[in-house]
């Protein structure tokens, strides 16, 4: 886990080396709208709950011009916002990256990998955003959709949620899938 | 190309694909034909037992049939299942082929008790290549 | 199932025609078909078979291959019923097969096309996902499990097209390529063969069967050449015909039948020549080829095919009589006539199968033609008998020379048919006017003219024509079908037409349409040549002119038929050159006239617009406007001048003095019919009914005959004669005392050159001498015309009328020429007018 408060998602390419720099960018981009338009500045203070565990940081962005909102889908500025910002935790939090995006029929958005004992491992991580309201029972379902996941090592879901700001991370019980 | 390269362009082409396809366009039949043969690349460097492997196989070929090409979808699917992949994935290989042809074959039942679904496929395609009577060159 | 596409490259080869011909042959075979309509561009198959409307002439279908279509592009789940896409069509029964087609849809009707427009967005066939192609091939498999035919004969698309493409690729067993014999459709139909046959190896799992034909061929086809290799390569690649010659296998021919177009359906050839043309047998031998059957059930079918064929174009074709251009009758309208139609008995228990009904514009079954085996005459005519209410039956059958047929007519439908000795189905009009057309007797159709059906004027003309002529009569004298009695009958028949307006048909039908100009004659076309011609105009036109009733002869003169038109003079020749020995001739001096006044046109230069067409037009209304002769309503002279003198004893004024009151007093006076009668009665106690300013009046100033109907038809019961003969006396007294002040002498001298009294003044009468010799000229020619009514009614008048009217029974007994000889010397001043036979004067 990073020691650094701040958590800027203008580095999720540093945070993502293979993430696509053009993707990342509209990525952020549609977080920093998202964030605004639920009257957020940089420097609020992102709620975290990683698995368990309660924790929070600053979160910062390159700063979007609320004007251009309408030219996004709304549904997508929440999506792909919510994705920048659950990516950015879950390097910040578990180290871990990307390595490509999945097809949605693989039951998740990312692959990502992480070292575990000098062992590569695996994850597939299904991100979901909410603009507004309580992001437990989405939770629950992108649990259990991500459950289905198959050839990697851990499946996990991430929740953000734009009104409190909040980002929500769990991992789903590991089972052994080898072939 | 080396895997990371490949891996940003195929997350592109999804992102990308996903883009239109919500947005109901005409263009997403066709990138996601560019997702089939990125993730296709994809097969050549990562072998079937990798994970990443067998992600990028499902890939090619269900991003196939997203682009209504079946006939590329099947000659992907023959090609994997000849050259390493465990039964299982041959297995998932298939059903993703028959998802694809049982949906014609539920619209049009009648058709389907003459016609295999790969048939009238195929031969969507081959009018769509080569024009009537597959006159065009 | 088997699917056989008829293909062609390009239009108007034949390819709907020979898919409608299939289906019936393969129907009538026992086989159960079903025919489909793919051309959606263009569709024209539910007309080959009949079946563009149902008998109210609303669309047979509102649905069809492209609205269904429509319906299942996104989807066939829960299709439409194929019934209501589909069209039952009545075959001959006792056999197993049956008929259907489904039509690209209710074309040309606006719905149609909106369908259409809708299928092209809705339906792609090269759509990848496949949803277009499955849409058809469900449409196929649907055809094939629920209706179960034994063949599907697909009508394609010309051209390179998505449909046609897949018609022929996807579809189809068997591909028949229709081309002409250019090098366009050879080249053409040779690309798109080579890539069926390619595409079949890349789309099918069996061949498939490419049968070339070669259609609307005139001639051999040329065995060297550009062309004649493309279908050497056709043969080579499909399939040719069975020859001895295998190394040179020849393509399937359809000729040229230069009738198929007119009819649409297959046709035999001339009745006297092979039982099988030409167009026939290749039929014969492509469907063998396509259809393999025993080839004597095919021959039947196809005979039978073709002879209904024959006839339907028969029936619609305006028929050459003899001597006539075209027959009087018009044809049936193709619209009348329906193909295949099973009728039920009256009680429903029994059917029977029509080839033909020709009906009336209610829809009512007027004509059957069925095609029967020998032998089955009575069976078919007493089922006929019981299937409703026609009154003509035709029975065709095969003959020794190909197909004969027989006619069968009755009254009303209580009735047997019964033979007549027709050889020609009765027309339209013939329903109508003949209670039992099979009686088409000349009594009977002159009983039907006199009725008021002035279509049968032509027809009577050219019966008595057909009774006059004569084979070669220039110089071979009559020929057998001469047969003058029977011309006398209709002649006296047509004269004795009472209705005035078929009186002027008559007569214009009879008539030579001269014109001022020659270029507008049209008499020997109409009437077949010079003699014949000549002789109607003398022999009948004539005769008729005077014996008709006055007003048609009136109304004839006064009503052209087109700008330049004159009226026939033969009427007014017979009286002047044959009975009074003078030359009249109106025309000449008319055209002369008319040169003269359209060289006043021109400048002094002679130069500008010579406008002949402005100079006859003046003449023509001049000669014809202004009339020759016509029914005045004006009360006569004689009447006015009697009402004058009542109120003015001693008034001698002329007509011109009378004041308008007593014009109205004797309009009123002559309203009332009482009244006139008791003064007519006066007249006639006295022998005073002269014709001239009482019954008609001849101007001389503008030499127009004028009759007084009112007068007329009053004094007729007065007299007992019918008022019609009495006109018809008057008008020809009017009409001698005309000529003779108009004609010429063959010296060129007028007339008789008496003086006609001014029929302005009571005072001034014709002179005695001058009434008795036309009275004498009146006499010959009713005497010419042998006409008994009218000579009674002569007989009648003069009887009261002063005594120079009578006279003519003095004179009777001397001939005509004896006269004339009289006349001239009189006029050249050799003898006085003493006229032989009558009182000196």
């Amino acid at each position: 886990m990073s020691d650094s408060p701040t958590l800027d998602l203008g580095r999720l390419c540093e945070m993502h080396p293979r993430l696509p720099g053009d993707l990342a960018a509209i990525m952020a981009m549609r977080a920093a709208l998202g964030l605004q338009r639920n009257k957020h500045s940089a420097g609020v203070n992102l709620h975290m709950a990683i698995e368990n565990a309660v924790t929070g940081c600053a979160l910062t962005w390159p700063a979007a011009d609320l004007g251009v909102a309408k030219q996004h889908d709304h549904n997508r500025i929440t999506e792909d916002g919510a994705e920048a910002i659950a990516l950015a935790v879950a390097h910040k939090t578990k180290t871990w990256r990307v390595v490509r995006r999945m097809q949605r029929e693989e039951r998740a958005d990312w692959l990502l990998e992480h070292d575990s004992d000098g062992r590569r491992k695996l994850v597939a991580f299904e991100v979901s955003g909410i603009d507004r309201g309580s992001i437990v029972v989405r939770m629950r379902e992108k649990l259990a959709q991500v459950a289905k996941s198959t050839d990697v090592d851990h499946r996990c879901a991430g929740v953000v949620g734009f009104e409190r700001p909040e980002a929500s991370l769990k991992s789903v019980k590991e089972k052994t899938y080898g072939r | 190309m080396d895997v990371n390269t490949l891996n940003a362009l195929v997350s592109s082409a999804i992102w990308r694909a996903e883009q239109l396809e919500d947005l109901e366009l005409d263009a997403a039949s066709s990138a996601w034909l560019e997702v089939s043969k990125l993730e296709e690349e994809l097969t050549k460097i990562k072998p079937a037992e990798d994970a990443e492997g067998r992600i990028a196989r499902r890939g090619a070929v269900r991003a196939a049939l997203k682009a209504n090409d079946f006939t590329r979808a099947e000659d992907l699917a023959q090609r994997f299942a000849e050259n390493g992949a465990s039964r299982a994935l041959r297995k998932e290989l298939r059903d993703l082929l028959k998802v694809e042809a049982n949906g014609l074959s539920e619209r049009f039942p009648s058709a389907s008790r003459h016609h295999k679904p790969g048939e009238v496929l195929r031969l969507a395609k081959l009018l769509l290549e080569r024009g009537p009577f597959l006159l065009a060159a | 199932m088997q699917t056989i596409a008829f293909y062609s490259y390009k239009g108007g080869v034949g390819r709907s025609l020979l898919v409608a011909n299939a289906a019936r042959f393969l129907g009538m075979l026992g086989k159960r078909v079903v025919a489909l309509d793919l051309d959606v561009e263009a569709p024209g198959l539910h007309y080959k078979l009949g079946r563009a409307t149902d008998s109210d002439s609303k669309p047979a279908i509102a649905g069809g291959a492209v609205p269904y279509l429509v319906a299942t592009a996104k989807g066939a789940k829960n299709p439409p019923p194929l019934q209501e896409h589909v069209i039952k069509l009545a075959l001959p029964e006792g056999g197993d097969g049956w008929l259907q087609l489904m039509p690209a849809g209710p074309a040309p009707r606006r719905e149609y096309w909106t369908a259409l427009k809708q299928l092209r967005e809705r339906l792609r066939f090269d759509e990848p996902s496949g949803k277009g192609l499955a849409a058809l091939l469900d449409l196929h498999a649907r055809i094939e499990d629920e209706l179960k035919p034994d063949y599907l004969l697909i009508d394609s698309r010309t051209g390179v097209t998505e449909l046609g493409g897949l018609a022929t690729t996807a579809l189809a067993d068997c591909v028949v390529c229709l081309l002409v014999p250019n090098q366009e459709s050879v080249d053409g139909t040779l690309a798109i063969v080579e890539a069926l046959k390619t595409s079949s190896q890349q789309t099918r799992r069996d061949p498939i069967r490419i049968v070339p034909v070669v259609a609307r061929t005139t001639g051999d086809l040329a065995s060297e050449g550009r062309m004649s290799e493309g279908i050497k390569r056709l043969v080579e690649i499909g399939e040719g015909r069975t020859t001895d010659d295998k190394k040179n296998p020849k393509p399937f021919v359809l000729p040229h039948d230069s009738a198929l177009g007119a009819t649409d359906k297959i046709v035999g050839g001339d009745k006297k020549a092979s039982a099988f043309s030409p167009l026939h047998k290749a039929y014969l031998e492509l469907f063998q080829n396509l259809f393999p059957q025993a080839r004597k059930e095919a021959e039947e079918v196809l005979f039978r095919l073709t002879a209904v064929a024959q006839l339907r174009g028969e029936l619609t074709e305006r028929r050459r009589r003899r001597f006539r251009f075209r027959d009087a009758f018009d044809p049936w309208e193709d619209s009348a006539i329906e193909e295949g139609v099973v009728f039920k008995s009256d009680r429903g228990k029994t059917t029977r199968y029509a080839d033909l009904v020709c009906r009336d514009a209610k829809g009512d079954p007027l004509m059957i033609v069925e095609y029967i085996t020998e032998g089955e005459e009575s069976e078919a005519l007493k089922r006929w008998k019981e299937h409703g209410d026609a009154r003509c039956v035709i029975l065709l059958h095969k003959s020794k020379h190909g197909f004969g047929q027989e006619i069968y007519c009755r009254s009303d439908r209580w009735e047997k048919f019964l033979p007549t000795d027709r050889h020609e189905p009765p027309t339209p009009i013939e329903f109508q006017i003949f209670e039992n057309p099979g009686k088409r007797s000349v009594d009977g159709m002159l009983e039907a003219l006199h009725r008021g059906n002035a279509e049968l004027a032509p027809e009577l003309v050219a019966e008595w024509q057909e009774c006059m002529a004569a084979l070669g009569m220039h110089d071979r004298g009559p020929g057998p079908r001469w047969r003058p009695g029977e011309a006398r009958r209709i002649l006296d028949g047509l004269a004795a037409t009472e209705k005035v307006d078929v009186a002027v048909r008559v007569l214009r039908y009879a008539a030579r349409k001269a014109s001022l100009r020659p270029e507008y004659d049209d008499f020997d076309e109409r009437h077949g040549g010079g003699a014949l011609g000549a002789i109607t105009e003398e022999e009948l036109f004539a005769p008729l002119f005077w014996r008709l009733p006055a007003e048609a002869a009136i109304k004839y003169m006064s009503e052209p038929d087109h700008p330049f038109w004159t009226p026939c003079l033969a009427g007014q020749r017979l009286l002047s050159e044959e009975v009074m020995g003078l030359r009249y001739d109106p025309l000449r001096s008319a055209l002369k006239e008319s040169d003269s006044l359209a060289a006043q046109f021109l400048d002094e230069n002679g130069e500008g617009d010579h406008d002949e067409g402005r100079a006859l037009h003046v003449i023509h209304r001049r000669l014809f406007r202004e009339g020759r002769s016509r029914l005045c309503d004006d009360p006569p002279p004689v009447l006015l001048w009697d009402q004058k003198l009542r109120k003015d004893r001693y008034w001698s004024g002329d007509l011109d003095d009378l004041d308008g009151e007593t014009h109205e007093r004797t309009k009123k006076f002559m309203a009332e019919a009482t009244q006139l009668r008791t003064w007519l009665r006066g007249k006639i106690s006295r022998n005073a009914l002269v014709t001239g300013s009482l019954l008609g009046r001849y101007d001389s100033a503008s030499g127009r005959v004028e009759l007084y109907p009112a007068i007329l038809d009053a004094l007729g019961p007065l007299l007992g004669l019918q008022p019609r003969y009495l006109k018809n006396i008057v008008f020809i007294q009017l009409s001698v005392w005309a000529i003779a002040h108009q004609a010429h002498d063959c010296d060129g001298q007028p007339g008789f050159g008496f003086a006609v009294a001014s029929a302005a003044s009571p005072f001034q009468r014709e002179s005695p001498a001058h009434i008795a010799l036309s009275q004498y000229f009146v006499f010959r020619l009713i005497e010419r015309l042998g006409d008994i009514s009218l000579m009674e009614a002569f007989e009648k008048l003069s009887e009261k009328q002063p005594e120079p009217y009578r006279r003519w029974r003095s004179m009777r007994r001397v001939p005509v020429e004896r006269m004339r000889a009289a006349l001239l010397r009189a006029r050249l001043g050799e003898a006085a007018l003493g006229l032989p036979g009558a009182e000196s004067d």
